[in-house]
């Protein structure tokens, strides 16, 4: 057996394989009766091991927890105030240096650097500006040090409980942030001084989890853009920011270096401005999709936007695997095309959009190219072919490339547009024709199009005895004849067709 | 348990919240138990290397880095302390339970017979295989995962998950009755 197969079916049971690698492999299991067998035997000794899993339990009276807290209790242990490190060993001064060098300790500077700029401006402490002054800043008044020279934000006497803080306050690495003059100028930053009254915001800034996860640098340079600190200031943000403030992905993505870049792009912001957008931002897969750097160029993009603050198109990334058709090049290609754009915005086909033979389709770049077009474009928009497009037989036959080659003909979607046509393309037998290439080279010719818009026709198309003549070459060569297609054209003829005995002479 | 909650779980043990590392053990304990007992074969074996690996993990919270799942740097530890527990117990292979018999340790919890004869079979692999089987089906991690607990790369991960398949399929369907036990 091939090893492709062989890895197909592997993949197949840990649930591996893409959409396409399950078709191709259902294509291949039907066929290979050797492959059928070592998959059914492999999905079955997979099934069993999950009932195994079931049955295993722990044994009675086993309690790690009270085992585990019994232990450390038990231990001589001196903590360290940020961590349990030591069990039964004295703190020793090296781990504390390894402290200080933690990206734990990098987050803590961030937080404390936030929170003493939140204490300053809300506390409205008279400062002293322009002079050298000594501030002190200590857990107790009496500990405090003459320590930071020369700053505005030293001159305010803080009282912080929390030792941990007490800790980033005297270290070096605080020293300088504080020396570089960041932190002084996003003070003297009206808008962001306003920001940091808004009560809500400081009750947003006191969350711990929040403050651990924002990176000082990002921080500083996210708070010098105006439109940062006006999205701040949306109630609905707000709102997302304190729901989604334990996510840590969430956050971290807030922070990230891709948001900083679209935060100054006014399309995004208005667009976190809609409730509808807030929400979907706290869905973990879409939180991936912003994390990736074309949607985030995406986003920049007017239209997309536009589009995206409809709620029939934010509703489509509820779903996952429109969220990973999203990620798909071709697709950002597409979203960029205004008609494409304006086509999201029809309940219809955002519908559409939810079925998962579309989203297939929607996979294959012969169809995204098609999709640019702008016939077939205006075809997406017509609800009976948005039904026909719901069909598994005719989602099949958008996958060849011949027919997918004619659909960018105008002609091709007047007649898709036909409610009789339409009806045809729902018969199986037609749908097969359809893939026949000397059929759909026939459907190139105006006239025989124009036969196809006829009632009588398109019934006679549905005789299996006739779909069977319309496979013979001879006949596809006569239809294209204009005097057969006028023949063609008369009810009386049609009727003659339908006789079994006038195909088998045709065929003869 | 959520993501957001495990991680504010272990930045709270990190802190030295013992209260919510209970927590944490509360809900890897049977994963981490069930893994031990697959690699040392001895339920009270399995406890003790299951006791020692959180206290292992509680003190080394601090090189714990969040980029990563907690969960498998928490396989990864239990894996290695059941590892160095067999070696130390003179135990060649996950698994075996002495050359004599082929006893698996989960064969007592198991009810149906079909699937005591197949634990039987798995018992019977060489320890590298059976491993990943266990991590795959009953841990349900992914290749990567496998691979960054076993510190091997992810295509040998692939390709010794299907020969411990090749190897079951044959001795559970194919060798039939031969191993059934009475």
């Amino acid at each position: 057996m091939e090893s492709r197969i062989k890895n197909l079916i592997q993949a197949e049971i840990d649930g591996e394989n893409t959409s396409q690698e399950s078709e191709e492999l259902e294509r291949i299991l039907k066929t290979n009766p050797e492959a059928n067998a070592l998959f059914k035997q492999m999905l079955s000794i997979s099934n069993r091991l999950e009932q195994i899993k079931a049955d295993i339990k722990l044994p009675e009276n086993t309690d790690f927890a009270s085992q585990f807290e019994k232990n450390v209790t038990n231990a001589p242990v001196t903590y360290l105030k940020t961590g349990p490190k030591q069990t039964n060993e004295e703190y020793t001064m090296s781990e504390s240096n390894n402290f200080f060098k933690s990206s734990t300790f990098a987050w803590v500077v961030a937080a404390a650097s936030i929170l003493i700029l939140v204490l300053y401006i809300s506390a409205d402490i008279p400062q002293p500006a322009q002079e050298q002054v000594v501030g002190t800043i200590g857990v107790d008044r009496i500990e405090r040090a003459e320590r930071y020279r020369a700053t505005q934000i030293t001159s305010a006497d803080i009282i912080l409980d929390n030792e941990q803080y007490q800790q980033v306050l005297q270290s070096d690495q605080f020293q300088r942030l504080v020396e570089s003059g960041e932190l002084q100028e996003l003070a003297q930053n009206q808008s962001f001084v306003n920001l940091m009254r808004d009560p809500s915001i400081q009750e947003l800034m006191r969350n711990e989890q929040m403050i651990s996860l924002i990176s000082d640098t990002k921080l500083v340079e996210l708070m010098r853009e105006p439109a940062f600190l006006q999205l701040m200031r949306e109630p609905s943000m707000i709102e997302l920011m304190r729901t989604a403030v334990d996510d840590r992905s969430f956050t971290e993505l807030m922070f990230s270096d891709r948001v900083a870049g679209i935060i100054d792009s006014p399309g995004f912001t208005n667009l976190m401005r809609e409730p509808g957008f807030i929400s979907l931002m706290r869905e973990s897969s879409v939180n991936e999709l912003i994390a990736q750097e074309s949607f985030v160029e995406l986003m920049r993009n007017e239209a997309f936007v536009r589009l995206a603050r409809d709620a029939s198109f934010v509703s489509l990334f509820h779903t996952s695997s429109n969220v990973s058709l999203m990620r798909s090049a071709d697709i950002e290609v597409l979203e960029r095309n205004a008609s494409f754009a304006e086509l999201m915005r029809d309940p219809a086909f955002t519908q559409l959009m939810r079925h998962e033979g579309f989203i297939r389709l929607m996979r294959e770049s012969s169809f995204v190219s098609l999709m640019r077009s702008p016939f077939a474009v205006e075809l997406m928009r017509d609800a009976f072919f948005v039904e026909l497009l719901r069909e598994p037989a005719f989602v099949q036959l958008m996958r060849e490339p011949g027919f997918v080659e004619l659909m960018r003909s105008s002609f091709a979607v007047e007649l898709m547009r036909e409610p009789a046509f339409i009806a045809l393309m729902r018969e199986p037998a037609f749908v097969s024709l359809m893939r026949e290439q000397a059929f759909v080279s026939l459907m190139r010719e105006s006239a025989f199009v124009s036969l196809l818009r006829e009632p009588s026709f398109v019934s006679l198309m549905r005789e299996p005895t006739f779909v069977s003549l319309m496979r013979t070459s001879s006949f596809v060569e006569l239809m294209r004849e204009s005097a057969f297609i006028q023949l063609m054209n008369s009810a009386g003829f049609h009727e003659l067709m339908r006789e079994n005995r006038f195909a088998t002479l045709r065929s003869q | 348990m959520d993501k957001s909650e495990e991680l504010e779980l272990v930045m709270l043990s990190q802190q030295g919240d013992k209260e919510a590392f209970c927590k944490l053990i509360n809900c890897y304990q049977l994963p981490m138990y069930r893994t031990a007992l697959g690699i040392v074969g001895d339920t009270e074996l399995a406890k003790d290397v299951v006791q020692d690996g959180f206290l292992k993990v509680w003190e080394e919270l601090n090189s714990y880095d969040p980029r990563y799942k907690f969960y498998s740097w928490l396989y990864k530890i239990i894996v290695n302390k059941s590892l160095n527990s067999i070696r130390n117990n003179n135990r060649s292979e996950p698994f075996t339970d002495g050359e004599s018999t082929l006893q698996n340790p989960y064969q007592e919890l198991v009810r149906e017979e079909e699937n005591v004869r197949l634990l039987h079979v798995l018992s019977s692999l060489p320890g590298e295989y059976s491993l990943i089987v266990l991590l795959r089906h009953f841990e349900e991690l992914s290749y990567k995962e496998i691979a960054g607990i076993l510190e091997i790369d992810e295509k040998t991960v692939k390709s010794r998950l299907y020969s411990a398949r090749v190897k079951i399929r044959e001795q559970f369907f194919l060798q039939g009755d031969k191993h059934k036990i009475s």
